[in-house]
């Protein structure tokens, strides 16, 4: 039963939970926040065990991946000093004035309540939002995904047991999707969904009020021919599995360059025989009739278009289509890479620029000098992220979701100006 | 036996047709043979899965050649070059490559049309007795590659007093659609696809058709009108043309020979059935292995009257089957992605739109 809205008696607790948190200082937050980290990453606390069934049975996905994917999120979330000194200058800031270049001294102030909808295709996406909510001093509102329930509550419980405090600062609810009254208070919104739910939130929500939509994405994986290798293959394969290829960092399609180790179709085969190999460790999950038939009609088409097909073999578990000839293409998901040959990875800029408003990550894998060149020609058209293959489902604590940066577009500055002004400048 | 008296299986279905008894798994193994043997598309389908004549006894075994194949690859079991071709059209995903379904002669089409159309939409008119029909479809004149155009004219030549087109290629002709139907006096019979009809209802024509009176309607809305449910439609159809007026769906397509009916006016039932050869099964899309009769599946057909392409086909349609019959839930719409990432048909449909 979805309540209508929340009640006001959640608003005020929450409300007084958060003016206390508001006197704490930073690094005690962050401290308590790492004390709830380190439970996270021990496998046999009590809470991490509940998570890792409730969410490996309410989505299907295979434990394994979950267990791994758990500790990613959870080694995420240990980079927010990091990431507040980055982003704000010095976390600091957080507590007091800090100085900064020009005489100008400056405080940073939290969203006071920040209002999370979260998307059920990446479980443990939410420790990093909450986490980083809180070390903002501001109460965290949560309404999980249907699809997956489970994490955020736990989570939140598992502050609550760290430090009492803190937990009382979140709110998890699961609140009518035309429901408004939630976001009425907000400081600022951050949603997570496709294109038509982020709008649709976004409607909800008071104008002048802070709003950021990670809405549909897509990623993909570059590989220079000298990294064209077994190796390369076999995490570029992991990349893809993780989540089942529902993360909007998991690569859709490859583009190889030609004249490495491994040609562009070897390669292709070579990551087949990785997916094969994951699919013991952590088996492709359930999929819905819809999936399904998409994965079905996708390899049907194949057979009869593609250059190469590397099918996993009675059942839909995972498949590598080949192309000698470059296109782009989104994958029906579910463990279905494309992969297509290039001369040179130049090329792919100008394929990949016209669905500019999708793209995200790149997975890379070659020499660092063509590594910026790359990631220079591929920002120019969107891409926001380009991260070793292999290792896109872990982005770095500084990582600026979607381009933009995490924590600072969450705060709200006061500019203190000198006296003298700015004549200096 | 196969090889040597190519004629006799084309012989045996008009036999069929007209009502003659026969061993559904033995012509259907021995359709495999002749068309493995001939379309090498299919045979390398089969090959791949090692599912071949020499290895197969159960006609269930045959693999089912995805509908897919008809827009890659020339599926073509005929002898000699085919008389004739039809074309799918387009699909929600826009312009993308067609499909063909070639025959190597029409006669087998036209004969196993009529007896399955006079069962299911006509069952109750007299032996001999014919009916106005009015088409909502595009001419075969027009549009000489629709199989459903040329179907609905093999229909009309066979059962109708009199019948006309009222779609072109501008779309409905609404006026002289409205002037046929007030001048009705006994049932009609208006037949024709799906979106004609949305197309119809929305005009804001009303009329009373005489009882008696059918819709027979066929395919999805591709894009060309509004979606609506069918339970929908048939209550604006009956809105528009009288309380009374008998809906019925065809479930059928371009790379099919035979179609698939409600058996609403046969025995009240709104769940289809299909001529005796042809068999249908619901495959769960993973494993392809046969679902249990109330759980949706992948439709699969068997349409022993694909004599000169394939019969063995998959489609990308999502049915039901239950003992009195089988629904279809509707063309699979492509998964959607869950949350912030993006599947392919969504992409696709994006595109589309924009």
């Amino acid at each position: 039963m979805v309540p209508r809205s929340l009640t006001e008696d959640v608003h005020r607790r929450m409300a007084a939970a958060q003016r206390a948190l508001a006197e704490r200082p930073v690094d005690e937050i962050l401290a308590a926040l790492d004390r709830v980290c380190r439970r996270w990453l021990d496998r046999s606390d009590p809470i991490r065990q509940e998570a890792e069934d409730r969410i490996a049975t309410g989505t299907g996905l295979a434990p394994a991946m979950l267990a791994d994917g758990l500790s990613q999120m959870i080694r995420r979330m240990q980079g927010l000093p990091a990431l507040l000194d980055a982003d704000l200058g010095s976390r600091y800031a957080l507590d007091r004035f800090i100085a900064r270049p020009g005489g100008i001294r400056s405080m940073a102030f939290g969203p006071g309540l920040l209002v999370c909808v979260f998307s059920g295709n990446v479980p443990g996406i939410p420790a990093f939002d909450m986490a980083l909510g809180l070390a903002l001093k501001s109460a965290c509102l949560v309404r999980p995904a249907a699809e997956e329930p489970d994490f955020a509550p736990l989570f939140a419980r598992s502050v609550a047991e760290v430090d009492p405090d803190l937990g009382a600062c979140l709110h998890v609810a699961r609140w009518a999707h035309d429901d408004a009254a939630p976001y009425q208070r907000a400081g600022a919104v951050l949603a997570y969904g496709s294109d038509g739910s982020i709008a649709a939130i976004r409607r909800l929500v008071p104008g002048g009020v802070r709003f950021i939509g990670h809405g549909h994405r897509l990623s993909f994986a570059c590989v220079a021919a000298e990294a064209a290798t077994a190796e390369t293959a076999s995490r570029l394969a992991l990349d893809v599995a993780m989540y089942d290829q529902q993360g909007c960092v998991s690569p859709h399609m490859a583009f190889i360059e030609r004249g490495g180790p491994l040609s562009p179709a070897a390669f292709a085969r070579a990551v087949a025989d990785a997916l094969a190999g994951l699919q013991e460790r952590m088996p492709r999950g359930r999929l819905t009739l819809e999936e399904a038939v998409a994965l079905r009609s996708a390899r049907d088409e194949a057979e009869f278009t593609a250059d190469a097909c590397y099918l996993s073999p009675g059942d839909l578990a995972w498949a590598v289509v080949h192309h000698e000839e470059p296109d782009f293409r989104p994958s029906p998901l579910g463990r279905f890479l494309w992969t297509y040959a290039v001369d040179r990875l130049a090329d792919v800029a100008p394929l990949v620029a016209p669905h500019s408003a999708y793209l995200q990550t790149v997975a890379f894998a070659g020499a660092d000098a063509g590594r910026l060149a790359l990631a220079e020609a591929l920002g120019r058209v969107g891409v926001s992220r380009v991260a070793p293959v292999g290792l896109v489902q872990e982005p770095h604590p500084l990582w600026r979701h979607d381009g933009r940066p995490t924590a600072g577009d969450l705060v709200r500055w006061v500019d203190v100006e000198p006296e003298a002004g700015g004549g200096s400048w | 036996m196969v090889a040597t008296l190519p004629n006799s299986l084309a012989d045996q279905l008009l036999s069929i047709f007209a009502g003659a008894p026969f061993d559904f798994g033995e012509l259907a193994l021995a359709l495999f043979a002749r068309q493995y043997e001939r379309c090498a598309p299919f045979r390398r389908y089969c090959d791949a899965r090692a599912k071949t004549p020499k290895t197969i006894t159960d006609w269930r075994e045959i693999p089912h050649l995805p509908v897919t194949a008809f827009k890659h690859a020339r599926i073509y079991s005929g002898e000699g070059e085919p008389a004739h071709y039809f074309e799918t059209s387009g699909t929600t995903q826009g312009a993308e490559r067609r499909g063909r379904h070639y025959f190597e002669r029409l006669d087998l089409y036209r004969a196993c049309s009529r007896p399955i159309f006079r069962r299911f939409v006509l069952p109750d008119l007299p032996e001999g007795g014919r009916m106005p029909m009015l088409m909502l479809a595009q001419s075969p004149a027009e549009n000489p590659h629709s199989s459903l155009s040329w179907y609905l004219a093999q229909q009309g030549e066979a059962f109708a007093s009199d019948f006309d087109w009222y779609v072109d290629s501008r779309g409905l002709r609404l006026e002289a659609l409205t002037v046929a139907l007030r001048r009705a006096e006994g049932p009609v019979a208006l037949l024709g696809t799906a979106f004609a009809f949305v197309h119809l209802v929305d005009s804001g024509l009303r009329v009373q058709l005489p009882p008696g009176s059918r819709v027979m309607e066929t395919g999805g809305f591709k894009g060309k009108s509004r979606e609506v449910t069918r339970e929908e439609l048939y209550r604006l159809i009956r809105e528009a043309l009288g309380p009374d007026v008998i809906c019925i769906n065809q479930y059928g397509m371009c790379e099919m020979s035979s179609n698939g009916y409600d058996q609403t006016l046969v025995n009240g039932s709104p769940r289809k059935a299909l001529p005796e050869w042809v068999r249908i099964r619901m495959l769960d899309p993973e494993t392809l292995a046969e679902v249990p009769p109330g759980r949706p599946g992948i439709v699969a057909v068997t349409d022993l009257a694909n004599l000169y392409s394939c019969a063995f086909l998959l489609t990308q349609d999502i049915g039901v089957q239950y003992p009195d019959g089988f629904e279809i839930l509707g063309r699979a719409p492509g998964a959607e992605a869950k949350g912030c990432s993006i599947a392919m048909d969504e992409f696709l449909r994006a595109n589309h739109q924009a």
